[in-house]
C-alpha cells in the first residue's frame, strides 16, 4: 500500500501528460484500475495493495504475462515483513510459476533522500523470503473440498521458492526477476520510467 | 470550515481536490483503508479519524468517490446536501471524461480544473439555502402573551375568563336556545334523513327464529372449502426436489445435484421487461435499466433468506445485503446482463472481501519474530462453554510440536472439574506422539486465580526457554459479568500475543452476541487506555456442518479478524487453515 502503483499506472497510461507535468495526485485505491496502454501495446492492471484485495490479485495473476512489483524504498525497512510476504505470494503463485512470468521489482520513490538503493532492498527481501519459505512450509493444510492429498502436497511443493538447503537468492528462481529504481517525480535522474516501458515491451514480446 | 474536499476514482486517481488549509496526516487514505475497503459498512457516511471528521458519497455508476474533510469539533449539517449537489454537477459535467480514463484511448490525462468555480458556486448556494431555512424556522419570537405558559399564570387565567365572559355576553344577547320540537329536528330535514338512512343500512340483527333464508344458510355454511386446502398441500412439497421411487417401491431422497459454475441461485420470475412486445424488448436491451432500491428489493430479499438458510446470523445477512445493495445503487445494467448475475457477482466480491484476512495469519513467522525478542509467544484460548477450547488447544500444540517448537500448556481453567486432568492426558499423548518431548503442562490445581497462574506460566516458560505458551481458560457465558471481568484481568495482566476466540461452526445468531460481548468485556474491563481485542478466531466442529458455513461469515464480519484455524474433528491432526474459496462456494451454493 502506498508504494506508487496507481501513480505508475497513470504515468504509463497517459504518457503525454506525464511528459509535461507530474502525474495526477493519487490516494489509496479501493478498486482495480485496468486499461490499455497507449497504442494498445499492453493491458495494464493496477491492483490495490490492501490485504483485502489478495483474492483479486491472485485472480489477475492468472492472466498476467508480466508482473511489476512496486516497492516504497523509503518505507521498505519498516514494512519489510509485509512487503516480503506480498512478494512471496506473487512469486509463489501457481500461474506465475507455470508461465514463468518475468517480474520487475521497482524500488520507487528514489527522489526521497531516505530511499534505499535497490541492491539493499534486494538483500533485505532475500533475507525475509528465506525465513518465510520455512514458515510457509510449516503451515497447515487448508480446508479442501475433497480430501485430495496429492493436490495439497503439490501446492506445498510449489510454494517453496529457490533451492532447498541454500540461502534464497532471486537468481535461483526459474523466471527472471529484475530490480530497478524509479521515481514518479518529473525530472529526477533515476527517472526509470523509460526503463519500465522498455522492460514491458521486452517481456511481452518474448 | 471545510478543510479538504476531494473527488477521486475508486481506483485511487484524484480527479479534483481543494485544500482550504493544510491537512495533517492523510485522513482520506485512513478512511479508505479502515472503513471503505472493509465491507462492514454501516449506514452512516461519517467517520472520525484523528482530529478530523470525514463524510463521503459514492457515484457508483462511474466508480467515483466524493470525500469532505473537516474538523471534528465542527458540525456542518448542510454537508449532505453539498455532497449530493456536487455529485450531481460533477457527474453531469465530466461523465465522458471519467469514462475515458479506463475505456478510451487518450494519451493525456483530462483536466478537471474547470470545476473550481462550479464548486464554489454550489457551495455558496448550499450555504445560502441552509441559512434561509434556519431563519424561516426560527422566525420572530412569540410574545409572552401568546405562549401557553402565560395561560397558566394568574393574569393569563383572568384574561381568559374575561374573554369567556365576553363571548357569553354575545350569546346572552341572542335568544335562549329553544327546545326544538321533534318535527323540527327531523321534519325539516326529512329528505336528508331519508337519504342518509338509505345510504347506510347499518347493522341488521340476525334473526334466530328457526327459519333461515336460502342465502343466509349458504353464507353460514363453513364446511368444505376443499380448494383452499389443496393449495396449501402443494406448497408443502417442492415438486422439483422430490426423490425417486425405486423399483421396490422404496422412496429414495434425491441426490445433492451437481451445480455448474454459473450458479443460478436466485430463482424466480424473469425480471420484468416493459411489455411492449418486440419494440419493448429492444428498448430494454438498448437502454438498460438503472438499478434503484425497488428493483433491488426482491433479489436482495431472496439473497438474504438464502444466507439465513446457510446459518448466517440474521442481522449480519441483513447488513451484507445492504452493503451490496448500496454499492449497486445507480448502476446501469446492460440489457443483456441480468440483475441477478450482477448481484451474485457483487455478493461474491463482498463476501470474499469480508472473509479475506487483512493481516497475515502466519503463526510460525510471528513466533520466530517474537522469539528474537527473547520471550515466549503466548496464545490465549477463550470462548463459551463446550466449544472445544481444550481439544483445539491440543491440536495446535501438536502442530507446533511438528514444527519443533517447545510448548508449555498453562492450565488456567481452574473451575471445571477434570479440566486439568484433561490437559494432563493430552500432554501425555502428545509426548508419546512427538519424537522430542517438547511439551509440558503448567498447573496449579483448582480454585486459584487464573490470571496469576498465567503470569507464573509465562515466567516459567521464559526461564526454561519455551517457544510458545498456550493458555487454556475456562468456558464462560458472555453475559456472566464476574467471569468476563476475570478474563479481562487475565488479558490485561499477561497481554498475550494472540487472543483466539474459539467458536463452534454450529452456532447461529448467538455468534454475533458472543463475539460482541467478549470484545466489549475485554476492552471495557481492562482499564487500559488502548485495550486489546480478539485477534483471531478458531472455528471448531467444522465437520458437523457440511454446507451451512454461515457462522464463519458472521464471526469474521463482527470482529473483522480472520479465522486462523479450523477444527475438523477430534484427533490431533484435524486442524486446517481457512480456505476462503471453499467457504464462499459453500455459502453461495444453492
Amino acid at each position: 500500500m502506498g508504494s506508487g502503483k496507481t501513480s505508475l499506472w497513470c504515468h504509463l497510461r497517459f504518457p503525454a501528460t506525464s511528459a509535461s507535468s507530474a502525474a495526477p495526485r493519487t490516494q489509496t485505491s479501493m478498486a482495480i484500475n485496468a486499461a490499455h496502454m497507449d497504442e494498445g501495446r499492453a493491458y495494464l492492471v493496477d491492483v490495490p495493495g490492501h490485504q483485502k484485495f489478495r483474492f483479486d490479485r491472485d485472480t489477475q495473476l492468472k492472466a498476467a504475462r508480466a508482473v511489476v512489483f512496486v516497492v516504497d524504498s523509503v518505507q521498505v525497512a519498516r514494512d519489510i515483513r509485509a512487503t516480503a510476504e506480498t512478494l512471496y505470494d506473487v512469486l509463489a503463485n501457481a500461474s506465475v510459476q507455470e508461465n514463468e512470468c518475468p517480474v520487475l521489482v521497482l524500488c520507487n520513490k528514489q527522489d526521497d533522500a531516505l530511499a534505499l538503493p535497490n541492491i539493499r532492498v534486494k538483500e533485505m527481501l532475500e533475507e525475509e523470503i528465506d525465513g518465510l519459505r520455512g514458515s510457509r512450509q510449516a503451515g497447515l493444510d487448508s480446508l479442501q473440498d475433497t480430501a485430495d492429498d496429492d493436490a495439497a502436497v503439490e501446492e506445498k511443493a510449489g510454494d517453496y521458492l529457490g533451492i532447498d538447503g541454500k540461502k534464497f537468492v532471486f537468481e535461483d528462481l526459474c523466471h527472471p526477476v529484475q530490480f530497478n529504481e524509479s521515481s514518479m517525480v518529473i525530472g529526477h535522474d533515476a527517472g526509470g520510467l523509460e526503463q519500465v516501458e522498455q522492460w514491458i515491451s521486452e517481456s511481452l514480446h518474448t | 470550515m471545510l478543510d479538504h474536499f476531494a473527488i477521486a476514482t475508486k481506483g485511487g486517481v484524484v480527479l479534483w481536490a481543494k485544500d482550504y488549509t493544510d491537512v495533517t496526516g492523510n485522513p482520506v487514505n485512513a478512511l479508505i483503508q479502515d472503513v471503505l475497503i472493509q465491507s462492514t459498512q454501516t449506514s452512516s457516511t461519517k467517520h472520525n479519524s484523528g482530529s478530523y471528521t470525514l463524510q463521503w458519497a459514492f457515484a457508483n455508476e462511474l466508480n467515483v468517490i466524493f470525500v469532505a474533510v473537516y474538523q471534528k469539533m465542527l458540525q456542518l449539517p448542510y454537508l449532505d446536501d453539498l455532497l449530493t449537489l456536487v455529485k450531481r454537477h460533477f457527474v453531469a459535467r465530466f461523465a465522458a471524461e471519467i469514462r475515458m480514463l479506463t475505456d478510451g484511448d487518450t494519451a493525456s490525462f483530462p483536466s478537471f480544473d474547470s470545476f473550481d468555480e462550479e464548486f464554489d458556486l454550489v457551495w455558496q448556494a448550499v450555504e445560502e439555502r441552509f441559512e434561509q431555512m434556519s431563519k424561516s424556522r426560527q422566525g420572530v419570537p412569540r410574545k409572552f402573551e401568546d405562549t401557553r405558559k402565560f395561560q397558566t399564570t394568574a393574569r393569563g387565567a383572568k384574561l381568559e375568563l374575561e374573554e369567556l365572559a365576553q363571548a357569553n355576553e354575545m350569546d346572552i344577547s341572542r335568544k335562549p336556545a329553544k327546545m326544538r320540537s321533534w318535527e323540527d329536528r327531523h321534519g325539516g330535514h326529512a329528505s336528508d334523513g331519508k337519504k342518509g338512512r338509505k345510504g347506510k343500512k347499518g347493522k341488521e340483527n340476525r334473526v334466530w327464529d328457526g327459519k333461515a333464508s336460502k342465502e343466509s344458510s349458504q353464507a353460514l355454511d363453513f364446511s368444505g372449502g376443499g380448494s383452499e386446502s389443496e393449495a396449501n398441500v402443494a406448497m408443502l412439497v417442492d415438486e422439483k426436489s422430490k426423490g425417486v421411487r425405486t423399483k421396490d417401491g422404496v422412496y429414495e431422497v434425491a441426490d445433492v445435484a451437481e451445480r455448474s459454475d454459473s450458479f443460478q441461485l436466485l430463482e424466480g420470475k424473469e425480471s420484468k421487461v416493459s411489455t411492449g412486445g418486440i419494440m419493448g424488448m429492444f428498448r430494454a436491451l438498448a437502454s438498460g435499466r438503472v438499478l434503484t432500491e425497488d428493483t433491488l428489493a426482491q433479489p436482495m430479499a431472496q439473497m438474504r433468506s438464502h444466507l439465513a438458510n446457510k446459518n448466517v446470523a440474521a442481522d449480519i445477512a441483513d447488513k451484507v445485503c445492504q452493503t451490496v445493495a448500496r454499492g449497486l445503487l445507480g448502476m446501469r445494467v446492460g440489457g443483456l446482463q441480468n440483475i441477478r448475475t450482477l448481484i451474485e457477482q457483487s455478493m461474491e466480491t463482498a463476501l470474499t472481501r469480508v472473509l479475506t484476512p487483512s493481516s497475515s495469519t502466519d503463526i510460525i513467522r510471528d513466533i520466530d519474530h517474537v522469539r528474537r525478542q527473547g520471550r515466549p509467544y503466548t496464545m490465549a484460548f477463550v470462548g463459551v462453554n463446550g466449544v472445544g477450547k481444550s481439544t483445539n488447544l491440543s491440536k495446535v500444540c501438536y502442530w507446533l510440536l511438528q514444527n519443533n517448537k517447545r510448548v508449555l500448556i498453562a492450565a488456567c481453567d481452574t473451575f471445571r472439574s477434570g479440566a486439568v486432568e484433561q490437559l494432563r492426558v493430552h500432554v501425555r499423548n502428545l509426548r508419546a506422539l512427538s519424537e522430542n518431548q517438547n511439551v509440558e503442562i503448567f498447573e496449579r490445581g483448582y480454585g486459584k486465580d487464573s490470571a496469576g497462574i498465567a503470569r507464573d506460566a509465562i515466567a516459567f516458560g521464559a526461564s526454561h526457554d519455551f517457544d510458545v505458551v498456550l493458555i487454556d481458560t475456562a468456558g464462560r457465558m458472555q453475559d456472566n459479568e464476574p467471569l468476563m471481568r476475570a478474563l479481562a484481568k487475565l488479558v490485561s495482566v499477561n497481554s498475550p500475543d494472540k487472543i483466539l476466540f474459539v467458536g463452534e461452526a454450529l452456532v447461529g445468531n448467538e455468534a454475533v452476541d458472543q463475539l460482541q460481548k467478549f470484545n466489549r468485556a475485554i476492552s471495557d474491563f481492562s482499564g487500559q487506555a488502548r485495550p486489546r481485542q480478539i485477534d483471531g478466531i478458531i472455528l471448531t466442529k467444522f465437520d458437523t456442518i457440511d454446507d451451512r458455513v454461515g457462522a464463519a461469515l458472521s464471526m469474521t464480519y463482527v470482529t473483522g479478524q480472520p479465522i486462523v484455524f479450523v477444527g475438523t474433528g477430534q484427533t490431533y491432526t484435524d486442524l486446517r487453515k481457512m480456505n476462503v474459496d471453499h467457504v464462499i462456494r459453500a455459502l453461495l451454493r444453492p
